[in-house]
Formats: C-alpha cells, sequence, structure tokens
C-alpha cells in the first residue's frame, strides 16, 4: 500500500530531539512526591509566579496524547 | 527495615515530569492529607511487594515502609498509560522494554483495590478513550453532536454530513516516528473534491459536520465540579484546530449554560469517569461535543485561568 492516507499526508513534522524536562533549579524529593526549589526547598509550583515546572501541555507538542510514552 | 510505616489515604500512580500531579501534591498537602506518590521510573528503586490474596501492597522508599490496604486507601489518581501504543521505537534495549512493560502491567494491576475510588478506573478510561462511543454517549445524555461518519470509504456525494465542507480526525491519535521525525496530526478539513482520492481507503477517518464560525470551549469536569475556558487566538475563536495556536491561545474563564454544565458532568459519569476534560465548540448559542478525554490535562488552566482545578482534584481525592 503505497498512498499516504489525506490525514498522515497533512500531518505536521518535527525533528525528534531530546527533550530536558528536568526543571531549572529544582530537584526531585521522592518523600515528599514533589520538585523542590533547592535555594528555598519550596515546592517549585507553589514558588511565587509559580516559576516552577510547566505543564506538558505548555510545552511539548504533542501533550496529552503521550500516553504511551 | 524502614524506620516508619505510614498507610497512605491516596495513591497517586504517575511518573516523575508529570508535574500535573505535582499540584496535587500541594494541594493533599495544604489538607494535611497522607498520600503516596509512585512513580514508574523510581520503582526499581523501592522495594514493592503486592500480596494480591491479602490486598496489601508495601512500598519501603528510603527509611519509610509505605502500607496500601483497603481500610485505609480512599483514592487512587492514576495517571499513567491505559494504552502501551506501539511508536516503532526501538531504541531501548530488551532489558528496558521488559521491565517497563512489567511495571505497566504492575500499575495496572493496583485495580485489586477497587473499594477506592479511582481517578479515573482505567478500565473506564479505556472504553471512553473511543471517540465512536464518546459521540454515542454524549448524544444520550442530550448534548449536541456535529453529524459524524467513521469511514474508509468517503466517496463524492455519498456522505449524509451537511455542507460542502468536512472535518478530519483521527479515530486515534495520529502521531506516528519516521526517520527521526515525530509526525502529529491535527484535525483538519477536506471538501467534497477531495473524498476521490483512493488513499482514504487505507484507514478509517472520522469525517464530522465542520461547525463554523466557532469559538472552543474546554470543560474540565471533577465529579460535580465543572470548570470551562473558552480559547481565543488574537481575542477571537478560530475555525481550526487551536493547538496550531497554542502559544499565543487565551484561555479565558467560560460560564456554561447550567443545562450544558449539568450534561457534561451526566457524560462524565455515564463513561463510568470521575474526571474528564471536554472539548465543546460554541457557534452562535449552540454548544457542540466534540469530544472527552479521560486524561486530559489541566495544569495549565490553574495558572492561565487562575481555576483552581488541583483544589477540587484534590477535594475529590481527600473526600
Amino acid at each position: 500500500m503505497d498512498e499516504i492516507h489525506p490525514l498522515l499526508a497533512r500531518a505536521q513534522r518535527y525533528q525528534r530531539r531530546a527533550v530536558d524536562l528536568h526543571p531549572p533549579g529544582c530537584s526531585y524529593d521522592a518523600l515528599v512526591g514533589a520538585w523542590r526549589d533547592v535555594a528555598t526547598g519550596a515546592l517549585a509550583v507553589e514558588l511565587p509566579g509559580r516559576q516552577g515546572p510547566h505543564t506538558k501541555k505548555m510545552d511539548i507538542e504533542t501533550g496529552e496524547d503521550r500516553k504511551g510514552e | 527495615m524502614a524506620d516508619e510505616t505510614v498507610c497512605p489515604a491516596v495513591l497517586l500512580v504517575s511518573s516523575r515530569f508529570d508535574f500535573t500531579c505535582d499540584y496535587v501534591v500541594a494541594a493533599l498537602r495544604r489538607r494535611n492529607i497522607g498520600y503516596l506518590r509512585l512513580n514508574s521510573e523510581d520503582l526499581p528503586g523501592c522495594a514493592v511487594t503486592l500480596d494480591p490474596v491479602g490486598r496489601h501492597l508495601s512500598v519501603i522508599l528510603g527509611d519509610t515502609q509505605f502500607l496500601i490496604a483497603p481500610t485505609s486507601l480512599r483514592s487512587v489518581l492514576f495517571r499513567r498509560p491505559v494504552f502501551l501504543r506501539d511508536y516503532g521505537d526501538d531504541s531501548r534495549t530488551a532489558q528496558e522494554r521488559f521491565a517497563r512493560i512489567q511495571w505497566a502491567s504492575f500499575m495496572q494491576n493496583l485495580l485489586l483495590f477497587d473499594s477506592a475510588r479511582w481517578y479515573n478506573d482505567p478500565t473506564c478510561t479505556y472504553k471512553a478513550e473511543h471517540k465512536a462511543i464518546q459521540l454515542h454517549k454524549a448524544a444520550q445524555v442530550g448534548l449536541l453532536v456535529p453529524e459524524t461518519v467513521v469511514t474508509n470509504t468517503p466517496r463524492q456525494g455519498s456522505l449524509s454530513l451537511p455542507g460542502d465542507r468536512f472535518a478530519v480526525k483521527g479515530l486515534d491519535t495520529v502521531m506516528v516516528r519516521e526517520a527521526g521525525e515525530e509526525i502529529f496530526g491535527f484535525t483538519t478539513f477536506a471538501v467534497n473534491s477531495d473524498l476521490s482520492d483512493p488513499a482514504w481507503a487505507s484507514a478509517p477517518t472520522v469525517l464530522q459536520e465542520a461547525i463554523s464560525c466557532k469559538t472552543d470551549v474546554r470543560v474540565t469536569v471533577v465529579e460535580e465540579r465543572v470548570f470551562a475556558v473558552e480559547i481565543l487566538v488574537t481575542g477571537e475563536g478560530v475555525d481550526d484546530d487551536w493547538r496550531i495556536h497554542k502559544r499565543t491561545a487565551q484561555f479565558i474563564p467560560h460560564n456554561l449554560p447550567d443545562g450544558v454544565s449539568g450534561k457534561c458532568v451526566e457524560l462524565v459519569a455515564a463513561l463510568g469517569l470521575r474526571y474528564g476534560a471536554i472539548d465543546l465548540a460554541l457557534s452562535g448559542s449552540k454548544y457542540y461535543f466534540l469530544e472527552i478525554n479521560p486524561t486530559g490535562e489541566w495544569a495549565w488552566l490553574v495558572d492561565a485561568a487562575g481555576l483552581p482545578i488541583d483544589e477540587a482534584v484534590a477535594d475529590a481525592l481527600a473526600y
């Protein structure tokens, strides 16, 4: 089957690249189950202005559909 | 030997880089609710023992033993794959693939704790992920559903869809990898003259009545609580897939009519879910159901729209 399905033909192509998801300045606290700001010890998601982790939705093109990963 | 043993009320099944789970952790801590976050990549570093008959799970993490038992476990937030999809990725070793599959199965075996409230029960997620089932259930609860067919033979003139322009979607996520590239398909559109292409036959496709002059509305349902945003680009709705414009999109809190809001709650329950992210299209005064994602993300809306979804999820888990 050589024909390309129209949905695939119209799809967008991206170069696969290694994405570093590690939030800068943070380390993961396995016992607490969350990323902490190394400088203050605060949970990254509770930092003022929420400079901590971003959600997948903001960062990764395939967002919520990356279920197999 | 562990120095301390605790029996958490909430189990979070996740991965380290699932930052949405960090929001839930923070909200649970504000409520003083005991929890354990089990990350897939951390499991090999823990001592994990599951007793299927006695229904006890022991996880030793550092100096602490966590005991999961039906008597103490209230709820489970399950944020791991229900589907393990084949992306043709053979970059992992046999050991890595073996371990990944076995741990994924371990996570799913936690369904053993069936007296806890699951957000969501993976067996319900599995069924609810399918578009035909979603559309049928949405129509059943009274949501307005665009005329839709799933077909590999969309011959010109044979479709019963209104209009000459159709939305075209994959029946499942359109994502494959080839030669170092990732290929991702957004919703696209076709007109009647496009339908003569014989390549349509190679795979089933969702063809749907195109909703024109629409504004996308994202509805996040956590049991009875409903959070809606309208998605605007330069102050207006977009006719194509808003995810193409996501870097400039604005998410504005939106008041759904009570009837629509209630039907969204009803749909989530009808699919056996406690949580769901529903995509609606508002055209004129009509709200059309497009799809529901039982594992849809929501954390970006906490920041972008100021919606306390993290608090709602924590409330539901802690109840």
